[in-house]
């Protein structure tokens, strides 16, 4: 009995050791990022790692006032989540009619849709930019909305596609025989049950969103229209600029992403257990 | 509509439209007795406003997607510097052939293989692992959880930024660390033309495994209990029971996250732009980066677009292998 017990626990600290490891790669950076942020250059140069003598909370309004960091933060913001908005109204009934085979040829416009899944952003970067000279899409809000909500269109119709086919159909063929049109189905029933997936294909949609560089960086040059990637990117091989308030920016940069993600972690965690209760 | 009499072959008509699939036409009919007959004994009531659905999908898909796309395999076969009043002069294969005599590119191919297969062999173990991690209870998972999964969300630029700092040499924690261990602090990774594509790589399995892991690990919770418990009831370990019935039965997602893996270590740009930019000399460049040089800092736009075709065969390439392996591999 001791023996088995024993042998488990040592199983066990390698478990715990090895969880405990990542879990400090994964600390550590941000870490050491909050308390760069809080000191000045010539004590992060003295020790990149000891605690800050002087909470020096003025980097904050410098790296701000600097850089425009929080104006990039609200681009970003904005740009996400309108372009989410957008693209999850098309991709909630067209991933439901393609997982039920309402219309001729959904396989083929499943296909269609999800070809650009395997296709990367950048590929496509230069037509993009051609066609914004076109319809004037050069530092243009609403025309970065539109490509945004196109470029994560594909990964969120494959996420929701999968999961509406995992919902049993015989709920909305229940609906439809008492009348429901497949409007109703798909936005009275479909999208309460699929919260989840909805959740998680946002959550994608959104990291990808708030943090796309490329387009960004060629689209939206001025400054009162820069995102956070293209904000962050500038001080890159910028020695004018102190370190510590590089640091505060990507402090600033992180706050509202990390506060959504604490936000939205519920929802995706009571999915999982909604799923589990279904399995 | 009202000039089509409800004759014979008016009919035939319709049912011939039927037949093609536009079912918008036929919502202009659905008002005339003899068609709802028709309708409803031909299932068409369950379809009933299905392409109003799917046509905005249909059109922002088409025009933010598949049109660059044309587009770029189009522009690839001319010269053409950018500027919109200048002429697109035909080029034939010139673009492509000028690719394969890039030395960037041979670089760039190599680093982006290097990536990827580090990527695959990096994520897929170090996110089960900790998936079983946050799958257990224990006093803090909340905020063990939520530090693995950080990384993901975090701006890419900023994992640059901050990774440049960490592996500064001399000074950042990182040759400090090495210092400690006996090395030489003055490892200077990221100016290294060996080791900087392995940064690379290390840091984007530092952003993506987080990801990976809460995939799996919502895969793990929909096991239903009673196959692990009635397991643990007939004396399986928790070794056996990982390997032989939650392995199995997440075969599906860890497939669907070997495409992603690979798909997003192709797709490599923001990391390597604030980590290396491409260098020391061009270690570090990926197709992405070369393709972004070409056409925004030399003006050559048809050979960008060239690449920007080429990358995308490449990854249409890598899936329908990794697909088709895949499947060979689950059915023996």
């Amino acid at each position: 009995m001791n023996k088995i017990g024993k042998k488990i626990s040592a199983g066990k600290i390698i478990f715990w050791t090895l969880a405990f490891l990542w879990l400090l790669t994964t600390i550590f950076p941000l870490y050491f990022t909050i308390i760069s942020s809080l000191k000045d250059d010539n004590e992060i140069w003295e020790s990149m790692i000891r605690f800050p003598e002087v909470w020096r909370f003025d980097n904050y309004v410098k790296a701000n006032s600097v850089a425009g960091i929080i104006r990039a933060t609200f681009n970003s913001l904005f740009l996400s989540v309108c372009s989410i908005g957008l693209m999850m109204v098309c991709v909630i009934p067209a991933s439901y009619i393609i997982a039920r085979k309402k219309i001729r040829g959904s396989s083929v416009l499943s296909m269609y849709f999800l070809a650009a899944l395997m296709i990367p952003i950048h590929g496509a970067l230069i037509p993009i930019v051609q066609m914004s000279n076109l319809v004037g899409g050069q530092n243009s809000m609403v025309y970065m909305i539109i490509i945004y909500s196109g470029l994560n269109f594909s990964m969120s119709s494959f996420l929701m596609s999968g999961y509406i086919q995992g919902i049993d159909s015989q709920i909305d063929e229940a609906a439809s025989i008492d009348g429901c049109s497949l409007r109703g189905i798909v936005w009275k029933i479909i999208v309460p049950i699929s919260k989840p997936g909805i959740a998680t294909s946002c959550i994608v949609a959104f990291l990808s969103t708030y943090n796309e560089l490329p387009l960004a960086s060629v689209l939206l040059t001025k400054k009162e229209y820069q995102t956070i990637s293209v904000a962050l990117l500038a001080f890159k091989g910028d020695y004018q600029v102190n370190l510590s308030w590089i640091f505060a920016s990507i402090v600033i940069s992180m706050l509202p992403i990390v506060i959504f993600y604490i936000l939205c972690q519920e929802n995706v965690e009571k999915g999982m257990i909604a799923g589990a209760v279904k399995g | 509509m009202r000039l089509l009499p409800p004759s014979r072959k008016n009919l035939i008509i319709i049912k011939t439209i039927n037949k093609g699939g536009k079912k918008g036409l036929l919502k202009l009919f659905d008002k005339s007795p003899f068609l709802k007959e028709k309708n409803m004994s031909n299932n068409g009531k369950k379809n009933k406003g299905a392409l109003p659905l799917i046509l905005p999908a249909f059109i922002l898909y088409s025009a933010v997607v598949a049109y660059p796309l044309l587009n770029m395999l189009y522009t690839s076969f001319f010269e053409w510097n950018g500027v919109y009043t200048t002429p697109y002069v035909f080029a034939g294969l010139k673009n492509y052939a000028s690719f394969f005599q890039d030395e960037s590119v041979h670089i760039a191919l190599k680093n982006i293989v290097i990536i990827m297969v580090t990527s695959v062999v990096g994520i897929v173990p170090i996110g089960l692992f900790l998936a079983s991690v946050i799958q257990k209870k224990f006093f803090g998972l909340r905020f063990v959880r939520v530090s693995y999964f950080l990384p993901v969300i975090i701006n890419k630029v900023s994992v640059g930024l901050m990774f440049t700092f960490i592996l500064y040499p001399m000074k950042g924690p990182f040759a400090q660390i090495v210092k400690l261990f006996g090395g030489n602090e003055k490892v200077n990774v990221l100016g290294n033309m060996q080791l900087a594509i392995w940064a690379v790589a290390f840091v984007l399995i530092w952003c993506n495994v987080g990801l990976h892991m809460v995939l799996y690990s919502s895969a793990m919770a929909a096991i239903p209990d009673d196959l692990t418990e009635s397991a643990k009831l007939d004396g399986a370990s928790r070794r056996q029971i990982f390997f032989n019935i939650t392995l199995p039965l997440i075969g599906n997602t860890i497939q669907i996250s070997v495409v992603l893996i690979l798909m997003n270590a192709f797709k490599i740009y923001d990391l390597v732009v604030a980590l290396t930019g491409g260098g020391p000399g061009n270690s570090t460049e990926v197709l992405s980066t070369i393709l972004f040089k070409n056409a925004f800092y030399y003006g050559k736009f048809g050979y960008a677009n060239a690449i920007g075709v080429i990358t995308v065969l490449i990854s249409l390439l890598i899936t329908v292998v990794i697909n088709g392996v895949l499947r060979a591999c689950r059915k023996d």
